[in-house]
């Protein structure tokens, strides 16, 4: 169902929104590599991953910009024996994590010669975290919304007077909050964006 | 903004066919078995040293909702699965008690459910409601039942619930049983131990036979504390 949201989410967005000087939306293929609390529970690298992004361009060398994106790390725990409140199971779990980080964020262009354009960015905000782990018949499941940022580095490669290819390597990472752990992941960019 | 709708599109299409190809893992049938136990940390198992084990299975249904079609020919196996863990632990077996006397430490009583327990902690009001107590414990004098209710002391399973096929391995403090005072239509059997495992009598499975003996085994192999 989430999936169906966030797809309807972006489709609505992209059809929406209405030219501005200086506007681009992006959309990247993201496969990740979880870390931290995220790889303790789900500890496989993740071709699951996408972000759409609308940046606007203040000048040549700066953007703010909005972004939402949606990972799923997903590992299959061999049959072994755990502990769950007082009780002790003996099982094969299907860990499931889905993170959904929504940032504002702000880029740095470093313009040199040529169509290639590096930047640095950074994005502050929230994050859904869903950690679900099926054990046979039982599901448990545990979210929580994590105070969320994320460094990241990339390049735009100037397309043509309509697009842009980009590429970037970004983290994200979502702070503890109560029992529930820190969240992270490596994420690279993969993506085109419209002008 | 210029528009590239096309090459956009596609990306989105990519995007959503890569979630949707298989997100969630096909399990196998025995990668739904589920071995679980539970037990009182208070309770001294050093001081429990005989069990009695009833050689029949009570198989719990539901007379409204219908019940499910479950592999009764188990039950051979089963008995003597549990039974043989036991004895394997340093327990000693007694056989045959008398009269209104408990003349073993414990009583074990298998069960299987014929239909799904959704809220478990209703799960001990519910189901041990069915139990024949009369036939299943007849030397246990009729002041005290047949027919009432039981409170075992520690109804902490997850919510969820148990489904059809579930095999249940009970052990009763018999000797501990409580009847609370002003309610003669009820009383309380403290479990030290119990454990189950999860539908493994649902449905048809030619290695019905090993998975049993697997999760039979794993449900002892789990709880040391049992160890004489």
């Amino acid at each position: 169902m989430k999936k169906y949201i966030i797809i309807s989410f972006i489709l609505l967005a992209t059809i929406t929104l209405k030219a501005q000087e200086g506007t681009s939306i992006f959309i990247n293929y993201l496969p990740s590599i979880p870390m931290g609390g995220t790889a303790d529970f789900s500890n496989n690298i993740s071709p699951r991953g996408v972000d759409f992004e609308v940046e606007r361009f203040l000048n040549e060398e700066l953007s703010v910009g909005f972004n939402i994106a949606w990972n799923l790390f997903r590992e299959k725990i061999p049959e072994e024996t755990f502990y769950h409140n007082d009780l002790t199971i003996t099982a094969v779990q299907f860990r499931y994590t889905n993170i959904v980080p929504l940032q504002v964020n702000v880029k740095k262009y470093f313009s040199g010669e040529g169509d290639y354009i590096p930047y640095a960015g950074f994005g502050l905000g929230t994050s859904y975290n869903e950690s679900r782990n099926d054990v046979g018949v039982f599901t448990l499941t545990e979210d929580k919304w994590l105070f969320n940022l994320a460094p990241e580095i990339g390049m735009l490669y100037d397309m043509n007077y309509k697009a842009w290819l980009s590429v970037k390597l970004k983290y994200n990472y979502g702070f503890k909050s109560g029992e529930f752990p820190s969240q992270s992941f490596l994420s690279l960019g993969l993506g085109i964006g419209l002008k | 903004m210029n528009r590239n709708y096309p090459i956009f599109a596609l990306l989105l299409f990519v995007s959503a066919v890569l979630f949707s190809c298989h997100p969630e893992y096909d399990a196998t049938v025995e990668e739904l078995d589920v071995a679980i136990t539970q037990y009182d940390e208070e309770q001294d198992f050093s001081q429990l040293q005989t069990f009695y084990l009833e050689d029949s299975i009570i198989y719990i249904n539901d007379e409204e909702s219908g019940s499910a079609s479950v592999d009764h020919s188990q039950n051979d196996l089963i008995v003597s699965l549990v039974r043989q863990n036991f004895l394997d632990m340093g327990w000693t077996e007694v056989t045959g008690p008398t009269d209104g006397e408990m003349d073993a430490d414990v009583s074990i009583m298998l069960s299987v459910l014929e239909t799904d327990l959704s809220f478990y902690y209703y799960y001990w009001w519910d189901w041990w409601y069915w139990y024949p107590w009369d036939w299943w414990y007849p030397w246990y004098g009729d002041p005290w039942y047949p027919g009432y209710p039981v409170w075992p002391g520690y109804p902490t399973y997850p919510s969820q619930g148990y489904t059809v096929g579930t095999l249940f391995i009970d052990m009763l403090d018999m000797n501990g049983a409580e009847m609370p005072e002003g309610d003669d239509s009820s009383f309380k059997v403290p479990m030290p131990w119990k454990g189950a495992a999860i539908g493994i009598l649902a449905g048809s499975d030619t290695f019905l036979q090993q998975r049993l003996t697997n999760e039979i085994n794993q449900v002892f192999k789990q709880s040391p504390y049992l160890q004489k």
